[in-house]
């Protein structure tokens, strides 16, 4: 049985996906986390993963911004699609190569166990390529529950073979008198193969 | 900013409704509001005005459909079976059958909105 995200005091595992894809997962909650905590955890397992979450009411939004580099998911024509799931929630993706530009698609939901009864969600999401903002790439969501699929889809010619690319987004609601923030961070290449 | 001209022109394309709304940021973020949620986004504003109107048209059509949970807007040729699809034809941007790509019409995006485009 899934404990209550205010009861974690800390976890960390490692999921093989699709026999190729390494989750690590870092749930944290009811206390402060710091950048440097997460990274040391990572370090401790040698986990290296193309998706990270980060579930914690207190932790600040830059704790995921100073993710160690994790290895990426490759979209190439014969794997056009991602999905992973972990205890937070869960990432779809994909990369259509028929249109020009490629076009980047993707979806993310929280647990059902993590987001019911929240309420006013709010998501900021862009992509990075070697931690510079990817231009038009921005998502954002409000007034939501926080058990909504957010989701985003668009051709964009700086998306390409040629960048180291990482999809982050913030997600924030409220669940009673607590504030939780859960940062997910999908890092992927392009190629073509 | 010219990019929010052409929103706005575009925005008129689904006939919005008293409580929806379409906003334009300094940043360049570009809002639609449907049913109480707000969703923003950004696309690449130096393109031609064809191909911009209709990549906005596309960006908003999927928030709009969402957020009324209807097909908007509909495919006069197919009722009830889906939306037009937003396309260029002859360099402007129109409203096209899915099925077979027909041109529906042209989009009423006033080209003096595009003057400053390539």
């Amino acid at each position: 049985m899934r404990a209550s995200p205010r009861h974690i005091l800390r976890r960390f595992t490692s999921i093989q996906i699709a026999g190729t894809v390494l989750l690590a997962i870092l749930v944290t909650a009811g206390q402060t986390v710091s950048a440097s905590a997460a990274t040391a955890a990572s370090k401790t397992t040698g986990s290296r993963s193309a998706l990270t979450t980060y579930l914690n009411p207190a932790v600040s939004k830059k704790t995921v911004y100073s993710d160690p580099p994790f290895s990426p998911f490759v979209f190439t024509p014969e794997r056009s699609t991602f999905s992973g799931t972990d205890s937070d929630g869960r990432l779809e993706a994909s990369y259509n190569f028929n249109t020009s530009p490629g076009t980047f698609g993707w979806r993310y939901e929280v647990d059902p166990a993590i987001c019911a009864g929240g309420t006013g969600a709010t998501i900021i999401s862009n992509i990075y390529n070697n931690g510079g903002l990817v231009p038009n790439t921005h998502y954002s969501k409000t007034g939501v529950t926080p058990c909504y699929g957010f989701h985003s889809s668009f051709a964009n010619n700086k998306i390409n073979t040629k960048g180291q690319y990482q999809l982050r987004g913030t997600i924030q609601w409220r669940d009673g008198d607590a504030t939780l923030t859960l940062t997910f961070a999908f890092s992927f290449l392009i190629a073509i193969v | 900013m010219v990019i929010c001209d052409v929103a706005t022109q575009v925005w008129q394309e689904f006939a919005p409704r008293g409580d929806e709304d379409l906003t334009c940021r300094d940043d360049g973020i570009i809002e639609v509001t449907i049913a109480g949620s707000a969703e923003g986004f950004n696309i690449e504003p130096d393109q031609p005005l064809g191909p911009l109107a209709s990549q906005l048209a596309d960006r908003i059509q999927t928030i709009v459909i969402e957020g009324r949970q209807e097909m908007v807007p509909g495919c006069p040729l197919h009722p009830g079976a889906h939306p037009l699809a937003s396309s260029v034809v002859d360099g402007a941007a129109a409203w096209s059958c899915p099925t077979d790509n027909g041109l529906i019409r042209y989009m009423m995006v006033n080209p003096a909105a595009g003057s400053s485009f390539k």
